[in-house]
Parts: C-alpha cells; sequence; structure tokens
C-alpha cells in the first residue's frame, strides 16, 4: 500500500483552478515587487551620498548569513525571544520550502517529466516535518503574543500593527491546519496520523461527528482563504514591519565585515564640504538600510548602559526616530516637493543634544544587534556635525580640545611632564638613535593621572623584572587621539594620528605594547586606515606570554573572589577577554567571580565617548551601576585592564560606601603575586 | 563698523623642568606658544557683537615673530574677516608704551568704532598696552569689562566692569572706543571645521614697522620707557605637592627628581591635628591674610 | 639730576574708610621714602573720610592731598585721571604708587601716558639701590621680572595689594598735613559716565570669580552636614564649589563644580572640606592663593598640596571656627 501514501493536490477544489491560483500569485508578487519597488527609492535616493553594495569579504558574509540569519546565534542568546523568534522562522522556512516543494513536482517534474516524488516514505517524512514546522510556527506566534501583549517587556512598543502581523500568521496556521484536518477527515486514511497537526484536527472533526457534505463544502471555502490570506501575507511585507524579512537578513550581508571598533574616517576636508550628519540626507545608503532592517526587538536597549543608567538615551529609539525622518523625507521627495519641508528637510535637531551626548560609545547596542545595526554610529555621525559643523558641545570639551592641541595630552598638563611617572625606575627612551624590541606605549592616563600612573610604573617594572628589552617615547609620546574621534573631532583626531604615525614610522621597534585599551584599539584598527600597520599588542597578552614563557613567575597564594571587568574596547573591540582571565587564574588560590555581564556582553564604566571630560547628564551614574552588579558576586577585589574603568570604580565604590573593596589593575595582582 | 581686536600669541612657560639654574629651571618643552586668552574672549565679544550688527568687519591685529601667525590663523578659523601681522623678528623686546605706539600707529588712519584687547596678557602680566593705545589714539577706554552691550544708535557703550569681590561699575561710554576684556564675560568658541579650513587659506596682510610712520626719528627697544632686565625665580611658596603638580617648584622638583620620585615627601605645608587652640590661631592667621578678618 | 625723591602713594576708601591696602601702601611707602631719602606723600580722591589725616601721619605721610568733589565718590576715570595727572605735572615726584586694584590698576596707566612715565604694574617688591628695581611676577607667578625705569622723570608703580601688608611696629601719633582742592569739574566732557554700582551677593557669585571659596567633596556627605557648610560659608562671604562627586550627588549644581570637566577658580583663599584631593579636582584650583583642607584622613592626597591642613572632622571643627571669629568680631567691637 506504500504507493498509496500521497494526496491529490488540489482535492476537493480541482486541479482546473490552478490557474486562478496562478493568477494570484502573480498579483501577490505584484504588489510585493511593487513595495519593494519603492521602498528601494527610498533606501538609494534619500542620501546624498552614492552607496554601492560592496561583495568584498563574501565568505564573511556568507557565514554571517547562515550563523545570524538562519541559525539565529545573535538572537538566541536570549532564550525566551530567541526561540520563540527561530520557531517563527524555522517553521516558515520549512513550510516555504515545502510549498516550494510542492510546486516543483505539480509544475516541473510531473508534467515534464511525469515524475511525482510526493508519495511514500518520502512523503510521510515531508508531513511530518511540516506539521512539526507549523506546529513550532504557532508555538512561536503563541510566545510572541504572550510576551508582547501580557508579559510586556519594557523594551516592546505595542502597535496594531504587530498586532495584526501576529494574528494574520496565526490565521494562516491555522486555516493550514484545518484545512488538513477537514481533508483527513473525510478520506479517513489511518497513515495520515503522521499529519499530527491535520491529524488532530480531524479527531476534533470526529468528536463533533462532523456531516461530510459540510466539511466538504467547509473545507473549499477555507481553501481559498487560506489561499487568499496567505498571498495577502505575501503582498503586505513591503509594506509593514515584515519588510525585515527582506532587509534583516540583507543587512548581515551587507554590515558583516565591518567593525564596530573602527570608525569610518572622513576623507576629504574641503572647506566648502559638510561633515557628519544633520539632515538624514546626509546619511549613507547603507546607513539608512540599517534603519529599515531594524525589528525594534529592543536587544540594544537592553543592553545599552546609557538606557539602563537612566540617562536620556535609546539605541532603539535613536534607529526609530531616525527612521521616521528619513521616511517623511523620502515621501516629500517622491511628492516632488523638494525636501525643505517642515520637518524632514534640512533642520536641526535630529535627535536631542542630550541624547547625542548620553552615549559612551561602548558598541553594546551593536553587538546586540540580530541584524548588525549600529546604533552609535549613527549618533556618532550626529555628533561630528554637532563638533565640526556647529562646534555646539559643552564647553569642558572646548577645554578638553584646547587642552590636546596645547599641551598633546588629555589632562592639558603638557610634554614637560610626560617622563614624571617613570622617575626612579630607569626606562630607556625609543629615538632615532635608539631602538627596543618593544615600544611601551604608555597613554595620557598612564603619564598624568595621579592613580593610573602607578600602573603605569608597575607595568614598567613587571616588563623589567622579566628582562624584556623595552622603551618608551617619553616626551615625543602625545595623545593617540581616541577620545577626540569618539567626541566627534575627527579632523583633530586625524592630525593627532598623523603625527603619531610619522613619529612611529621612524623608529626602531618591533611591537607597540599599550597600557591602555583605547590607545590599543586605536592604534592597532584604526591607524591602518591612514596606512600605517604596527603590530600591537595589549598588555595583558604581553604579561600572558611572560608568564607562559616563565619570565614572570607566580609564586604567591591569594586567597581572594576578584571580579575581572571587561573593557569595552578590550573585550567588545577586540576579543581579548581569556588573556587577563588566563593570568588571573594562574595565581594558585584566587576566586574569580563573573559579573552578569561579562566578556562581549560587558558594560561601560561610564567614561568612554568623552565621558571622562564631560559632565554628567542626568540619570544614575553608570560607574555605580556597574560596581553594584560586580558586587553581587560579592568580590573581595575589582580588577580591570583599562585606566578609566578602574578611576570610574575608584569613585563608585567610593560613591557607595563600600568598605574594603578594593580595586586594582590585572597587573597590580601580579606584582603582588610574583 | 569696523572693529578691532589686538591679540598676542604668547610664550607661554607652563612648566620648570630644566636643569639650568641660569635659565631659571626654564627646560626646552616648557614653553608652549599660544594665543593670550583674554585676547580670545576679545575676539568671541567682537564675534558676539557680529551677530547683532551684520555689518561689522572684524579686523585682528598681532605684533609678533612668526609665531603670530597662529593665533591669527586661529582668530579668522573663529570668524574675523581680516588679519594683519605686525612683523617683528626681534619680538618681546619692545616694552608696553612702545607696543602701544606700534598698534596705535597700526590703525591711526582707520575708520572703527570699537577696539577689544584682553585685559592683560598672562606671560607679561601687564595690562597696560591698551590703555597706552587708547591715549595714544585719544579715545576713552574701559578696562576689565565683563559685560557689554551696544545701544542702538551705535552711539554709545553700556559696559560692566569688574571690580573686587565680584561687584560691578555700570558705565556707559561713547565711541569710538576701546574696551579692555577680563574673563568671565564670555566662553569662547571653538571653531568649525570649515572656519579653520578657510582659514588656511585667507591671507594675512603683513606691515613692517618702519611703514606706519611713527612720529618718532628713530625706533627700537632703545626707546623703550621700562625694560626687564633678567628673570628669576620667585622664593619657593610654603607648599608641598606630588610629581606631577604643576604647582611643584623647580627647586621641589629637582630634589624630587634627585631623590628618585619620593612622592611621600610631606614637604612645608602646615598640618595641624588634635589641639584645638592650634588649629584656631591657624586659622585665624589664613583668615586675617585672606582679609576675613581685618589685619 | 632730580634733587627730591619724594615717594607718592595714592589712597583709596571704601566704605568711608581708608582701605587696609592703601594703609599698608603707605607703610610700604614710607620704607622707601626713608631709603631715598625724601618724604612721603599721599593723595586721595573722594569724600572724607574721618581720622584721615591723623591715619596717614600716623602711618609715615607728612603731606595728604586731598582731592574731594561729589563727582568723585565713585571711580570716574577720565575725572581721576586729569587731576591727578594735573598735581603730579606740578610736583613731579620720584615715585608714584598705587596698589594694583580694579581703580589703582585702571587709573595708573592712564596717568602714565599722559605724562609719558615709565609704569611698572603689580609689582610685589621694590628695591631701592643704583636704580629702583621693580619686582613683578611674570607667566602665571611662576617667574619673577626685575624690571627698570629708563625714561627719565617720575616712576610710577602698582603693587600687588596681596603683597602689602600693614607693619607691625607702633608709629607714633602724626597728622598729616592736609591740602585740600576742590577742582571744577563742571567743564568736563565726559565719554565715559559712571550709571551704577552692583553689589555681588556671595551666595550667587560665579565661583570663577568669588575671592573665598567653601569647597565641598564627596565627604560632606549628607544634607545636615551642608547646612554647617552653608552657614559657615555665610559667616566668612564665601561662594560655596565643589567636586564632581559632590554635583553629581545632588548637593550643588553643576555651575559649581570645580575642576577639570568644571570650572578653575582663582580665589585668595579656598577651604576644602571632606575633599580628598584626586587631580580631577585639583587641576581647578591650581591658580589659587591659599589652600587650606580639612579632612578626616590624616593620608589624604589633599594635605600634599595645601597651606593649611586640618585633620579633623568637619562637623566638629567648622562650629568651632564660627564661634571663634564671632568672639573675635566681639573683640574688634569692644575696641
Amino acid at each position: 500500500m506504500e504507493h498509496m501514501w500521497t494526496r491529490e493536490i488540489f482535492w476537493n477544489v480541482g486541479a482546473d483552478k490552478k490557474i486562478v491560483v496562478y493568477c494570484l500569485a502573480v498579483i501577490a508578487l505584484g504588489f510585493f515587487s511593487y513595495g519593494i519597488y519603492r521602498r528601494y527609492f527610498l533606501w538609494r535616493k534619500v542620501s546624498r551620498n552614492k552607496g554601492r553594495i560592496s561583495f568584498d569579504a563574501l565568505g564573511k558574509r556568507v557565514r554571517s548569513l547562515i550563523i545570524d540569519g538562519l541559525f539565529q546565534r545573535r538572537l538566541l542568546r536570549e532564550y525566551y525571544p530567541g526561540l520563540m523568534h527561530a520557531f517563527i522562522l524555522w517553521g516558515f522556512f520549512v513550510l516555504f520550502l515545502g510549498t516550494l516543494t510542492i510546486a516543483l513536482q505539480e509544475d516541473i517534474t510531473s508534467p515534464l517529466m511525469g515524475v511525482s516524488f510526493l508519495k511514500g516514505y518520502f512523503y510521510l517524512l515531508y508531513k511530518l516535518t511540516l506539521n512539526i514546522a507549523g506546529l513550532l510556527a504557532m508555538a512561536g506566534i503563541l510566545m510572541a503574543l504572550v510576551r508582547r501583549y501580557i508579559i510586556r517587556p519594557d523594551r516592546l512598543s505595542r502597535s496594531a500593527e504587530q498586532g495584526v502581523i501576529l494574528i494574520w500568521i496565526l490565521i494562516i496556521l491555522v486555516t493550514g491546519f484545518m484545512l488538513e484536518g477537514l481533508r483527513i477527515y473525510s478520506l479517513k486514511n489511518s497513515w495520515e496520523v503522521w499529519s499530527i497537526g491535520g491529524w488532530i484536527v480531524s479527531e476534533i472533526l470526529s468528536r463533533l461527528n462532523a456531516q461530510d457534505f459540510s466539511v466538504l463544502y467547509l473545507h473549499k471555502v477555507l481553501w481559498w482563504a487560506h489561499l487568499i490570506i496567505s498571498f495577502g501575507f505575501l503582498a503586505y511585507i513591503p509594506f509593514s514591519r515584515l519588510i525585515h524579512l527582506v532587509t534583516s537578513p540583507a543587512n548581515i550581508f551587507i554590515n558583516a565585515p565591518t567593525s564596530q571598533a573602527v570608525l569610518s574616517p572622513i576623507v576629504n576636508f574641503d572647506a566648502s564640504g559638510s561633515f557628519g550628519v544633520s539632515t538624514v540626507k546626509d546619511f549613507t545608503p547603507r546607513q539608512i538600510f540599517d534603519f529599515d532592517a531594524c525589528t525594534q526587538c529592543g536587544r540594544c536597549q537592553d543592553n545599552c548602559p546609557a538606557y539602563i543608567s537612566e540617562k536620556p538615551l535609546s539605541p532603539k529609539k535613536v534607529i526609530e526616530e531616525l527612521k521616521a525622518r528619513w521616511l517623511e523625507t523620502g515621501e516629500l521627495m517622491k511628492e516632488g516637493n523638494g525636501v525643505e519641508g517642515k520637518r524632514g528637510g534640512e533642520n536641526d535637531g535630529l535627535l536631542d543634544e542630550d541624547v547625542i551626548w548620553s552615549c559612551t560609545l561602548c558598541m553594546a547596542c551593536a553587538e546586540s544587534c540580530p541584524v548588525y545595526i549600529s546604533s552609535f554610529e549613527k549618533i556618532m555621525e550626529l555628533r561630528r556635525s554637532l563638533v565640526l559643523m556647529k562646534s555646539t558641545f559643552f564647553p569642558e570639551i572646548a577645554t578638553f580640545f584646547r587642552d590636546v592641541e596645547t599641551f598633546g595630552d588629555t589632562f592639558g598638563r603638557g610634554r614637560a611632564f610626560r617622563e614624571d611617572w617613570a622617575i626612579g625606575i630607569d626606562v630607556k627612551k625609543i629615538s632615532d638613535g635608539n631602538q627596543a624590541d618593544i615600544l611601551y606605549w604608555v597613554g595620557c592616563q598612564g603619564t598624568f593621572h595621579d592613580r593610573n600612573n602607578l600602573i603605569a610604573g608597575t607595568l614598567a617594572q613587571l616588563f623589567k623584572a622579566a628582562g624584556a628589552d623595552f622603551g618608551i617615547l617619553g616626551k615625543e609620546e602625545y595623545c593617540c587621539g581616541d577620545p577626540m574621534r569618539r567626541i566627534g573631532n575627527e579632523y583633530l583626531f586625524q592630525k593627532t594620528a598623523q603625527r603619531n604615525i610619522e613619529l612611529l614610522g621612524r623608529l626602531n621597534f618591533n611591537k607597540i605594547v599599550t597600557y591602555c585599551p583605547h590607545c590599543f584599539n586605536t592604534l592597532k584598527n584604526e591607524y591602518p586606515q591612514f596606512g600605517a600597520h604596527f603590530d600591537v599588542i595589549h598588555y595583558t597578552e604581553f604579561l600572558r606570554d611572560l608568564i607562559r614563557a616563565g619570565n614572570l613567575k607566580i609564586t604567591k597564594n591569594m586567597e581572594k573572589r576578584v571580579a575581572y571587568h571587561d573593557p569595552c574596547y578590550l573585550a567588545r573591540a577586540n576579543d581579548i577577554y581569556n588573556v587577563p582571565r588566563e593570568i588571573l587564574k594562574s595565581i594558585p588560590g584566587m576566586r574569580l567571580v563573573e559579573p552578569e555581564r561579562a566578556k562581549r556582553k560587558t558594560f561601560c564604566c561610564g567614561a568612554g565617548g568623552g565621558h571622562m571630560w564631560m559632565r554628567e547628564i542626568p540619570g544614575k551614574k553608570m560607574n555605580e551601576v556597574r560596581v553594584k552588579e560586580i558586587m553581587n558576586g560579592q568580590p573581595e577585589i575589582i580588577t580591570t585592564s583599562c585606566p578609566y574603568c578602574l578611576i570610574m570604580f575608584e569613585d563608585g565604590v567610593k560613591s557607595l560606601g563600600l568598605e574594603g573593596i578594593k580595586c586594582l589593575d590585572v597587573c597590580e595582582i601580579i606584582r603582588d603575586a610574583l | 563698523m569696523k572693529v578691532i581686536v589686538f591679540v598676542k600669541q604668547i610664550k607661554y612657560v607652563y612648566a620648570q623642568t630644566g636643569i639650568d639654574p641660569k635659565q631659571n629651571f626654564i627646560g626646552p618643552d616648557d614653553i608652549v606658544h599660544i594665543m593670550n586668552p583674554l585676547d580670545e574672549l576679545a575676539l568671541e565679544e567682537t564675534l558676539r557683537v557680529k551677530e547683532k550688527h551684520r555689518d561689522t568687519e572684524i579686523v585682528v591685529i598681532s605684533l609678533g615673530d612668526g609665531f603670530a601667525e597662529d593665533g591669527l590663523r586661529k582668530c579668522l578659523s573663529m570668524g574675523a574677516d581680516r588679519a594683519i601681522h605686525i612683523y617683528d623678528a626681534d619680538y618681546g623686546k619692545l616694552d608696553a608704551w612702545m607696543t602701544a605706539m606700534v598698534l596705535a600707529y597700526s590703525i591711526r588712519n582707520q575708520e572703527f568704532k570699537l577696539i577689544f584687547c584682553g585685559r592683560r596678557a598672562i606671560d607679561d602680566n601687564g595690562g597696560l598696552v591698551g590703555p597706552y593705545i587708547a591715549e595714544i589714539l585719544r579715545i576713552p577706554h574701559v578696562s576689565r569689562v565683563v559685560k557689554l552691550e551696544i545701544d542702538g544708535g551705535r552711539s554709545k557703550v553700556l559696559v560692566h566692569r569688574a571690580v573686587e569681590r565680584g561687584n560691578r561699575e555700570v558705565m556707559e561710554c561713547t565711541v569710538p572706543a576701546l574696551f579692555t576684556i577680563e574673563k568671565g564675560i564670555n566662553i569662547p568658541r571653538y571653531p568649525t571645521l570649515p572656519g579653520i579650513l578657510r582659514a588656511q587659506k585667507q591671507v594675512i596682510q603683513r606691515m613692517e614697522i618702519r611703514d606706519l610712520e611713527l612720529p618718532l626719528k628713530s625706533f627700537g627697544p632703545a626707546l623703550n620707557l621700562t625694560e626687564t632686565i633678567s628673570l628669576s625665580n620667585p622664593k619657593p611658596k610654603k607648599r608641598s605637592g606630588g610629581l606631577a603638580d604643576a604647582t611643584v617648584s623647580a627647586s621641589d622638583r629637582l630634589r624630587l627628581m634627585m631623590g628618585g620620585g619620593d612622592t611621600e615627601t610631606k614637604g612645608d605645608s602646615t598640618l595641624v591635628e588634635g589641639s584645638t587652640d592650634n588649629v584656631l590661631s591657624e586659622i585665624e592667621r589664613v583668615f586675617r591674610e585672606s582679609g576675613i578678618l581685618p589685619e | 639730576m632730580t634733587m627730591h625723591r619724594d615717594v607718592w602713594v595714592l589712597l583709596e576708601a571704601e566704605d568711608k574708610k581708608i582701605k587696609s591696602s592703601s594703609v599698608a601702601l603707605i607703610d610700604e611707602g614710607r620704607r622707601l621714602a626713608v631709603q631715598l631719602g625724601g618724604g612721603l606723600t599721599a593723595v586721595f580722591l573722594g569724600q572724607t573720610v574721618e581720622g584721615m589725616d591723623h591715619l596717614v601721619g600716623t602711618h609715615g605721610a607728612s603731606n595728604l592731598y586731598f582731592i574731594h568733589d561729589e563727582t568723585l565718590h565713585q571711580y570716574a576715570p577720565e575725572l581721576y585721571e586729569r587731576l591727578l595727572t594735573q598735581l603730579l605735572l606740578g610736583k613731579k615726584p620720584y615715585l608714584v604708587m598705587a596698589a594694583a586694584t580694579s581703580l589703582g590698576s585702571d587709573l595708573m596707566p592712564r596717568v602714565a601716558a599722559k605724562l609719558k612715565a615709565p609704569l611698572v604694574s603689580n609689582c610685589v617688591e621694590i628695591r631701592v639701590g643704583e636704580d629702583m628695581k621693580f619686582i613683578k611676577p611674570v607667566q602665571n607667578g611662576r617667574l619673577h621680572a626685575t624690571v627698570v625705569c629708563k625714561a627719565p622723570g617720575t616712576k610710577m608703580a602698582t603693587v600687588d595689594p596681596d603683597v602689602l601688608t600693614i607693619a607691625k611696629e607702633e608709629n607714633q601719633p602724626k597728622i598729616a598735613e592736609v591740602t585740600e582742592m576742590r577742582p571744577d569739574t563742571e567743564g568736563d566732557r565726559l565719554s565715559i559716565r559712571v550709571t551704577g554700582f552692583l553689589k555681588a551677593d556671595h551666595r550667587t557669585i560665579d565661583i570663577s570669580e568669588a575671592e573665598i571659596i567653601v569647597a565641598i567633596g564627596r565627604g560632606v556627605g549628607s544634607e545636615e552636614n551642608f547646612k554647617i557648610i552653608q552657614e559657615f560659608a555665610d559667616r566668612i562671604g564665601a561662594a560655596i564649589g565643589g567636586t564632581r562627586p559632590a554635583v553629581d550627588a545632588g548637593i550643588l549644581p553643576f555651575e559649581r563644580q570645580i575642576g577639570q570637566t568644571g570650572k578653575a577658580v582663582s580665589p585668595k583663599l579656598i577651604i576644602m572640606c571632606g575633599i580628598s584631593g584626586a587631580m580631577e579636582f585639583t587641576k581647578g584650583i591650581e591658580n589659587a592663593r591659599t589652600k587650606v583642607a580639612i579632612n578626616m584622613d590624616r593620608q589624604s592626597r589633599v594635605f600634599k598640596s595645601v597651606d593649611l591642613g586640618i585633620v579633623d572632622d568637619l562637623n566638629r571643627v567648622i562650629p568651632q571656627i564660627i564661634e571663634h571669629i564671632d568672639a573675635m568680631a566681639d573683640e574688634e567691637k569692644g575696641q
């Protein structure tokens, strides 16, 4: 009886209706194409910049598409919403493949080759798979409804459209199962138990003792309803949030090779030019496409330290608001109104300045976005416009810029004091005639801050103890440029970078070791934008190597609970989080406690993005929020490997009145353990 | 309406990390070239005048060597319309009076409404050039201006003059007039990038002192009224400090460096504890020195 | 060339009393006059001050030129300039000194320009020798410049009032010979008209302008403590500023933040209460003249760069200080 395990595709409807179905399909596809075409105009034409989709690093793009698109890696970092979405996606993906399979048989293999493969064991497997997929999708939808309307997490908004979409999908699924159930009920084939969903419906029908005639009639009606609703769904995609079915995977493909740790350079400084973004038209098409890829899932908001600290910034709202401006501008342009319309045109205040300055450039939003949107990148563009075009920023920032311009460091102390931290340590200086294996880049914090300069000294002493051949630039060292760039002064950053690149290019050394993760990221990842490729490592990597090689021998026991905080620019930007842990674990007796947000998911200390030199923006203090979170693990010592984080935590520990909690740099712990 | 701003590019000694006592411990790294901060405020004030009176032309003038151009370039980037550099290869030799003569004669034949400059330069701490220019030009001047408003008819200017303890004298002054600007009047703008880029291409007019037709037979430092004959280190104040503290005197610094960076030095500051009488008598001394209690 | 090497000092009054900086200037003038072998003359423009002849005479000036007129009760730059210039033109003293106050620093350059006389401003020391040597701080006080006058004739100087102190020794009571002058100011056509005077309030003054500041840190803690601070500040006429933590904690508004992200201040006296002395703060007080710190922690960094450090609980010590200065004030009144 094996050959009987199949079904008639147009059962009860009649194969002659095929033409009608295909007409409807063509109409739906027409709507779909028209919608995408309209959208395409908005994607490409609103921007005054030319955008070209690049296909370099194709492997990375495809890999990202598979991992984060198909397998939903980033989404599944959160179980409930992750599984919820994955169920719907995978369910529909399989159902879609199933429908394609039918089309393949009915329109290609069967009429052309006389081959029907949807039968026998394959058919049973096919039905089982599709039924499971349908049930998963239904479970996903129900989870989504419960989450959005009953659990109501803060990050989700509730609009009519979202409800419509969920119910629509649910109706498609339910009508699908009902159709199958009605068919099974009237054909009464026991092997159709493999179609779990349909079988359940047919069981219900038999309990109800349904009449054959009404069953057939209902089937016919539902069949057409299901068809129309499904095609309608297809047509609706480009006109709703469902467009993310197209834009989100496309965005993953487009943005996959973009490193969040590197800001895009302004390439042409021309007096008549415009820098940064002051209207949506200044965004590139790629950036605009981000707006349309956003599904408002709110993961960025949930991970944003500014939002969590009750600052006036939500990375999700940033994208939403910019998207609204973009659509307004686009509609006005379509109507031929030019762009000088009331809101969408050339105006100030795409976002409130408080929002723009709340960002610490910690990159958590981009890291958490399932579809590779970077909210901070947009904020950065707006900052550039404020700084470079309007010169609108807090006066303390102007003081900061002047300090760097005049004195070459972020503290405004001057090169005369650059070597003071090393007094009594006897460190070699690398100069035109004097080389060393390692160039120790101390950074302004290590050089001038009265707590961090002790750490800079400790590092130098550890390097000496390990017998490393290293030297410093001494008075020739200069700010690396990171804070200026992340405040938005790209011009000052590039001038600074060029000065440093010229100097470093002249000197003889093999590797640069930095104390500060910000210098590290800038020298390693951003200087290459200007043609300078140095071998840069962070001191934690260097110490790890020295310990591994036995040049530094850990001898002491330390019975302590220690929490390690990952600096954003080490962990998130450069994937260095195992190295410091490895160092700390090499100390006998040490108990490492992990903060809730750790490694790539770490939480900003509050000093990034220029906030070290900026007033506190209303809200909670970010460093206190983080210290509290770290303290949940009840550590005795909070350790980190970034001068900014350390100052912020020392301050947080003080202001929270935590007695006896020490804040130490990783290298200080190593020193104590030698 | 033409407004003149006189600016000075100064060689500011911000540290004394040198080791040669003959050079007063001023090493090669201890000097930065900056625009005199109060002159920057003076320029900012003219820019604000221009924001209200659109027909204003702002001319900045600086006497100095090659570095003066940097200051003028900065003024242009902030929004000045024209810049004039009166070149003096031997800059620093002229006293306040001669400097004022040069600057005054550089604009003697020009139609200007207002002149602005900083109340004093932080390098020589003089505060004389501005008043002298006004006297040479025979126009009124008001010093230490912290608020300024031009009245509607542009016939007079309303100013607040900062006097002791934050008090203000309110004055009216006819134009043309000169005003020396005191800190607190404004916060100078940071130039926009288009401003910086535009200023790089702008032409700075260069003048020589000999072209100015000074009413003097000869010209040069020989005609100075006063002359600085030497620089020295003030006696160190009773104060100690950590190493990276710019307030550490040169001699303290040398001692610290020789001692291998003893940051624990307690220094000479008075630390009192325990005895209440001791605390009160010390506080009383400080209060008398500061004028809280009569001397 | 000139035989009489007389020294003249310009006096100022405030609240109908000769300013203490002016009294100290007479003392300084007397010291110089003795060394120069000349007489000491004081000149004062303004309204009558009771006992002026006695005060001036006792401190060592034999003559007092008293120019008074209705119009002179408030500083009128052009009138003062004309009257003083006329007087000096006639008398040709060897040296004229004024305190480098807002009045002295404004008036002296005007007169110097009229006389084409050499003027050295903001002196901290004047030495008599073969040449008169004028010592003044330059480069933000980092260096001292020694200046000489090259032009012949009257030398002029303004002296930093902060270095002027009234001589300790007892003086013989004397009465100065007063020459009263009533100038005719009717015909003067003035370009500058003085229209008012705004008195600052220490509570509302911008901290960057305040001469006395009480700065608070996180260590102040509670609102209760802040009340004590406020009372203290009111008592000594100080403006209240604070560290970033104090501002972040909401104790003070941002405009009162001192330091790297706040304002740089340059008061004559700053009293730091419960401040640990982190460099983010100390960067803002580099130009403060006298620094006092009150902190419970003896090891606190703040004590490293202060003139007076008090290791004590501010809750205990501040009420004592208030009580003490109240007692002092009563004593002064009693005298």
